[in-house]
């Protein structure tokens, strides 16, 4: 043994024995644990436990939380208002507060009155409070605005609003929150207010802003680190962060006709932008991607309206280099992606997913040849309808994964065809396919042959609510693909016959498979048509909870298993021979 | 997963004398532990005259559980570059569901869990526990209360009535 400390000794020698009613519980657990306790309790329970014994007797006035919520007590205000006034004057004064919490309702009177709140913010104020977080109407919380900012023990602050009425007052006071860190507003407040409000803050570190329904925002500060912000309509942006490392700015809908950020060492940035406005200059967007241009993370969604195609403004390229980012998250309906030239050398991740119509497959198609050399890719496909039934086989897309490891992708199964990628060191792949249909089915072993060299296979396929007889799936007129390093198959898919039949010749096919993984979904038409019903019926064996909806098998390395794998899975077919 | 031979393991020995070995990374979940840790290194026997060898079982099954799951987080994020949303909610939806069950213990050992939570430092545990034990209260007349964690109620029916009588915000609208 090379060394032995010992704490301090017990305090407690034997415990009681549950059973003993005689002997306290809580009386080994020191006040400032059941101080802990009641801080987690709405005010009033809090104050309750006063007449429990006389050690709780004024416990409760120095708890270093008081929680009111109007909503949870009958909606009168007269009462609460009591209730308020009544705690924070019986609260222990030499107590520390931590945090204060005041939530009136929507649904009673719309305001509280003025002056008792005035009352309480002084009250908490020489309590040295250092969390606040309230909920009430636009009037009230602007009127108290100017107070809280003279708490100087402030470091967190979260105001929501119920509504968002816009009061403008100016600024008078000289704001006092020298330690304020966080800051959270979901408020309707004058574009010069927040501009003086923010750069008065020296040491924010994380700035929240909800709801901005200024034309105009101009925002800077040197200390904030987190900066996130819901723009409603605004037209001009401007941020100054020099030492901002997280943004996220959503704008919807976006009328953005300006933007100016300076953010040097920001590296996650969030682009939410629904409703494009066909008239937002592509500068707008350049200029924000470019603000972005250190980032290792970023994510852009872009949402024009009814996923149009706005051709009329995207005339020019816009030429971009992130020269460190590693992730891209990027969800767009809007087509004409082959204007987005972007130099993106040390992409790793990305998540893609795009509706796009069939004219402008060349354009996603060249968009995605910027980021040939992710290791993990997520692709989604998302398309209207009409494009299914003007589906054209002669587009595709050409393109060559060299170091693509981790490969998800989903679509509607008819566009399968389109998606033709080499990727030779693919390693594990999730494929789901929507609306399958026989007719569509000959892409699938097409596609399955690009994955050939799959250690993980995990395949999802959703019947079509038009397909009313059950398909092959897996091989539908030709043999299967070889799967020589497959080593897990998971499978969800109606699991009629023809399907067990193409997983057992799987199964005698494949050479390394250990592990298989089988579930039952039920088909859309199935649901209702009783006749049909049957065909589609799983043929899994019974599992053990006894149902046939899903099966596992595994260790299917060993020769015995494999073999009885086969066994239990041929037994509830009609013949056992197969026919293919 | 393969455990590296490496890795350090610690002694911790109960009031009742059982000793416990666990890994030096699923000690260092208790604050307490790891203060001793980096000021004395070669530590491998530690003593805890304050917790019974019951609720020391129970608040290592805590910190190795919550060990794990980071370490599966980690080692997801190693291996994708970084983790997935989903993947990430999920584990933390199923640690949560974890944590549920994991209080769903009688009040005299919740009562001990805090003590040892607090005497290990492990704060994970303590918030866990303290919210379950608040949980308790929510919802309770006094009374109810009182049985629950075997209060003794040493005030007399009159004084009673006179904390009643001087808090009545407290008591009027919720009973």
């Amino acid at each position: 043994m090379a060394g032995t400390t010992g704490l301090p000794p017990p305090i407690t020698v034997d415990p009681p024995p549950p059973q003993d009613v005689l002997i306290d519980w809580l009386s080994d657990v020191p006040d400032l644990l059941l101080l802990k306790i009641l801080s987690f309790l709405p005010t009033h329970l809090a104050a309750q436990t006063s007449c429990l014994s006389r050690r709780f007797r004024h416990l409760w006035s120095s708890s270093p939380s008081l929680y009111f919520d109007c909503c949870s007590l009958r909606d009168d205000t007269a009462w609460f208002i009591n209730m308020v006034d009544q705690a924070l004057r019986c609260r222990d004064s030499s107590a520390t507060l931590e945090s204060f919490c005041l939530k009136t309702s929507y649904n009673s009177e719309r305001c509280l009155p003025l002056y008792p709140v005035l009352g309480w913010i002084d009250r908490i104020n020489e309590l040295g409070v250092r969390h606040i977080d309230l909920t009430m109407d636009t009037g009230t919380a602007y009127q108290l605005f100017w107070d809280i900012f003279s708490i100087k023990s402030l470091e967190s602050l979260h105001i929501k609003t119920f509504d968002l009425e816009n009061y403008s007052h100016g600024f008078e006071t000289v704001i006092a929150c020298t330690r304020l860190k966080s800051l959270y507003l979901w408020f309707n407040m004058d574009s010069p207010d927040l501009t003086q409000l923010i750069s008065g803050l020296p040491v924010l570190e994380y700035l929240e802003l909800w709801a901005v329904e200024q034309d105009t925002v101009d925002i800077s500060s040197p200390s904030v680190k987190t900066l996130k912000m819901e723009c409603r309509c605004c037209k001009l942006i401007k941020l100054d962060f020099p030492k901002l490392e997280t943004l996220r700015l959503v704008s919807h809908p976006c009328k953005l006709e300006m933007f100016q950020g300076e953010m040097p060492l920001v590296s996650k940035v969030e682009f939410r932008l629904s409703y494009f406005h066909n008239n937002m200059p592509l500068l707008v967007l350049e200029r924000m991607l470019k603000t972005a241009a250190n980032a290792k993370e970023l994510k852009l969604s872009i949402q024009t309206y009814n996923g149009t195609c706005v051709e009329t403004y995207l005339k020019c390229e816009m030429q971009l280099c992130f020269p460190r980012l590693e992730c891209l998250q990027f969800s767009c309906n809007m087509c004409n992606l082959h204007l987005f030239q972007w130099e993106m050398p040390a992409l790793r991740k990305a998540n893609i997913c795009l509706s796009f119509d069939k004219r402008f497959v060349p354009a996603v198609s060249s968009f995605l040849k910027h980021i040939a050399n992710v290791v993990d890719l997520n692709f989604t496909i998302e398309t209207y309808v009409h494009f299914e039934n003007t589906y054209l086989r002669c587009s595709e897309m050409q393109l060559s994964f060299p170091r693509l490891e981790y490969l998800e992708f989903s679509c509607r199964m008819c566009l399968l065809e389109l998606f033709q990628a080499e990727m030779p060191v693919l390693r594990k792949a999730d494929i789901h396919l929507s609306n399958a249909k026989e007719e569509f089915v000959p892409p699938v072993s097409g596609f399955l042959k690009l994955l050939a060299n799959v250690v993980d296979l995990k395949l999802i396929v959703k019947d079509d609510m038009d397909q009313f007889t059950p398909f092959n799936i897996l091989v539908p007129y030709e043999s299967l693909p070889l799967f020589p390093c497959l080593n897990n198959f998971e499978l969800s898919t109606p699991c009629h016959e023809a399907t067990i039949k193409d997983v057992i010749n799987l199964l005698e096919n494949a050479p390394v498979l250990n592990c298989l993984k089988m579930h039952h979904r039920d088909p859309c038409i199935a649901r209702n048509k009783d006749k049909k019903k049957m065909y589609w019926r799983s043929k899994l064996p019974r599992n053990s909870e006894g149902n046939f909806q899903h099966s596992c098998f595994t260790d299917l390395h060993n020769r015995d298993e494999k073999s009885h794998a086969i066994k239990l899975l041929s037994r509830r077919l009609t013949s056992k021979k197969r026919k293919i | 997963m393969a455990r590296s031979s490496t890795e350090n393991m610690i002694t911790l020995m109960s009031s009742d004398g059982e000793e416990f070995m666990v890994t030096e990374k699923v000690a260092r979940e208790c604050t307490t532990i790891r203060n001793m840790l980096e000021d004395d290194c070669v530590i491998t026997n530690i003593p805890l005259p304050n917790v019974t060898s019951d609720i020391l079982s129970m608040v290592i099954e805590y910190c190795m559980e919550h060990v794990a799951a980071a370490e599966k987080a980690a080692a997801e994020t190693a291996e994708k570059g970084s983790s997935s949303a989903p993947a990430a909610a999920k584990a933390n939806k199923d640690l949560e569901e974890w944590d549920k069950a994991f209080m769903n213990v009688d009040v005299y050992t919740l009562c001990d869990l805090i003590l040892a939570a607090n005497y290990l430092n492990v704060s994970g545990l303590l918030d866990l526990t303290i919210q379950t034990a608040a949980n308790l209260i929510k919802g309770k007349s006094p009374e109810q209360i009182r049985k629950t964690f075997h209060i003794q109620n040493d005030l007399s029916l009159e004084e009673e009535e006179k904390i009643r009588s001087q808090t009545p915000w407290a008591f009027e609208k919720s009973e």
